[in-house]
């Protein structure tokens, strides 16, 4: 009897050992709350690694319930979890509360630049679909691949953004070139006609009168002489005194007026070229960052 | 209870009150401080312009010797008034006035006779030519003006005219502001001094002319300036003959008004043109005063052509030394708007397409 019990007991330790040793751990994928299978935490895993790799930035996932979050928001944990992982400068979070549906994204160094409020807004829409069937891998996939997009093109200096009027798809433009609008052109009905007609004369009149009244003027000879200039004996001339005194004085003081920084288009929050609000964690780190649900 | 001596501020009219603390002038209205010698100078050179310029003159005076006078005759024109003075040979001639014929009156005699004269120097071609040249192309005037030319009529006259010789004392007084602007990282100040600026010169004329014909307009006169005086001879009766001579009916009293005018003008400005350094300068206050001044009566030479247009007489005037020649033309009415016409139609056509092509179809 004693000897089956040991067995049973070596049994189940060992088990419980392997079963551990299944839980594998990865760098960037964090499934607090048991909302994946192996399977899935694998691939995703997988995906975000190479994309980390790829666009030398930290893509990380995180799943999590309100018992983890312990009274945090989903803001300063997913804050807190990427800056107490060591994470490189340039990275992205996604933090999903599987229990209520509270999604975050938090961003740091590029990665505030490349997920912009539009562009987290646009990988939300991306991952909806998997989101919706709970298919977690799926969904990662989507943002790492959303990422690669972001990224790359802020890069290269676009970024979809929303404009000050919360317009979606604004393309980033020089804010010195504003959207050209060709000009309405006036109907030309016989009413305008004659009435541009008409103005024509009047100014073509009033130019008439101004060249008569100069061909009047040189008609006309006849002045009195003003003063006495040309009888001085220049001899004679002379200041016999003279007198420079200050009186007093008066001074006027004009407050200098400031020029507000003004958001450029296609920003919110006053960052032009893409990003969204950011805000400095307790770790001291600036993360920008957004929320939603799913 | 004796009268108190209030200053106004000159900034904003205030009454000012002296400060122990600074020693200084103030203004409770606009915090100005002023030196209180800088504010008695000022004031005081204010209050002391006089209102009438002091212009004293002598009056000229000058004989006719024995028999100068006795070739002389004095016409009259019966339409207009006009005395002329010419030889006893003249006969019958027309009044360079008003084109009427002038009687003889009788003998002259009783004038002042003149002291000086600028014997003719351009002859009556000369005159003609002048008087081509100056109606010119002109396309105003009227061609039955153009036509009805009687330029032979153009008549040689000599215009007596006061010669005012003077020296003159102007004091004027101004408020000169100087300007500073400078800025820190808040504010933009600006810094406006004003000063008490004071300025007295003296300054002499010589030969300034006033014309003694009624008849013959004074800015006619003043328009053919200026005679060179240093042509000027020594007066002579044999200078006359063969040409008219206005009689002076205007005394030099009577010019003196005139003269007065352009000195203080001329005074005024060189002074003022002396006041230099200041961003602005405003003029307070000032008076001239003359000296004895000496007055001459002369003999100016004039070709003198009058035209009857319409209701209206047309005088042309060529200074007989000089050739200038002055004259203002008629202006016919009828022309003027066939003018007016031409332009808009020709600009109002242009004008129109050019609209048109802009306004709808560009």
């Amino acid at each position: 009897m004693k000897k089956i019990i040991s067995i049973l007991t070596v049994l189940a330790i060992v088990l419980g050992l392997s079963m551990t040793a299944f839980a594998a751990s990865y760098d960037r994928l964090d499934d607090q709350a048991n909302a994946m299978s192996e399977n899935d935490q694998a691939e995703a895993a997988a995906v975000l690694d190479e994309v980390s790799a790829e666009l030398d930035a930290d893509l990380v996932f995180v799943t999590v319930n309100n018992s983890i979050l312990a009274g945090k928001t989903e803001e300063e944990y997913a804050d807190d979890y990427y800056d107490s992982h060591l994470y490189s400068v340039d990275g992205v979070i996604l933090l999903l509360n599987v229990e209520n549906g509270n999604g975050w994204f938090s961003t740091a160094g590029k990665g505030i630049n490349a997920f912009s409020t539009y562009n987290m807004q646009d990988c939300v829409d991306a991952m909806s679909i998997y989101l919706q069937s709970r298919d977690y891998a799926g969904a990662v996939k989507a943002f790492a691949n959303k990422a690669k997009e972001y990224f790359n093109s802020a890069a290269n200096g676009e970024v979809v953004d929303i404009d000050g009027n919360g317009n979606q798809g604004y393309e980033e433009v020089d804010p010195y070139d504003p959207y050209y609008q060709p000009r309405e052109k006036t109907p030309a009905t016989f009413g305008n006609i004659l009435l541009t007609i008409f103005i024509a004369f009047v100014i073509a009149f009033l130019i008439s009168l101004i060249i008569t009244a100069v061909m009047k003027n040189q008609m006309k000879s006849v002045i009195s002489a003003s003063d006495a200039d040309q009888y001085v004996d220049p001899n004679q001339c002379h200041i016999t005194g003279s007198r420079d005194r200050f009186l007093y004085h008066t001074v006027t003081v004009v407050p200098i007026q400031r020029q507000d920084n003004r958001p450029g288009p296609g920003s919110m929050g006053g960052r032009p070229g893409g990003g969204s609000p950011t805000h400095v964690s307790h770790s001291g780190t600036t993360h920008g960052g957004g929320g939603f649900k799913f | 209870m004796a009268d108190i001596q209030e200053y106004k501020c000159p900034n904003c009219g205030g009454i000012l009150t002296f400060e122990p603390g600074t020693q200084k002038m103030k203004c409770p209205y606009c915090d100005s401080e002023i030196d209180v010698q800088a504010l008695a100078d000022y004031d005081n050179g204010l209050n002391n312009f006089s209102e009438k310029d002091e212009m004293r003159w002598e009056t000229p005076g000058n004989v006719w010797h024995e028999g100068e006078t006795e070739g002389m005759r004095i016409y009259v024109c019966k339409s207009c008034g006009g005395q002329i003075v010419g030889d006893e040979n003249m006969g019958s001639t027309a009044c360079p006035f008003c084109g009427n014929p002038v009687v003889m009156m009788g003998q002259f005699s009783g004038d002042l006779k003149p002291d000086l004269v600028i014997p003719f120097k351009l002859d009556k071609e000369a005159a003609k030519k002048a008087y081509l040249n100056h109606i010119g192309n002109r396309k105003l005037l009227p061609s039955l003006f153009r036509n009805k030319n009687h330029i032979d009529e153009i008549k040689g006259m000599y215009v007596p005219c006061w010669l005012f010789d003077t020296g003159a004392d102007g004091r004027m007084q101004f408020m000169g502001t100087r300007m500073r602007v400078w800025a820190d990282g808040r504010n933009q100040y600006t810094e406006t001094q004003y000063f008490d600026v004071y300025r007295e010169g003296h300054m002499e004329f010589k030969g300034l002319p006033v014309d003694g014909s009624s008849k013959m307009p004074n800015n006619l006169m003043e328009s053919l300036e200026p005679y060179d005086l240093s042509e000027a001879v020594d007066f002579q009766t044999a200078y006359l003959s063969g040409y008219l001579t206005d009689r002076y009916d205007v005394t030099a009293e009577e010019c003196i008004p005139r003269v007065n005018e352009r000195v203080k003008q001329t005074t005024f400005d060189t002074i003022a043109a002396t006041v230099q350094g200041y961003q602005t300068v405003s003029y307070q206050g000032g008076d001239v005063r003359t000296e004895q001044g000496q007055i001459k009566y002369a003999m100016y030479p004039v070709w003198i052509l009058n035209t009857t247009f319409g209701k209206e007489h047309y005088l042309f005037a060529m200074n007989g030394q000089t050739g200038k020649m002055v004259g203002d033309l008629p202006i016919d009415n009828g022309k003027v708007w066939k003018y007016r016409l031409l332009w808009t139609g020709i600009l109002g056509v242009i004008f129109s397409i050019a609209a048109v092509i802009f306004r709808f179809f560009v």
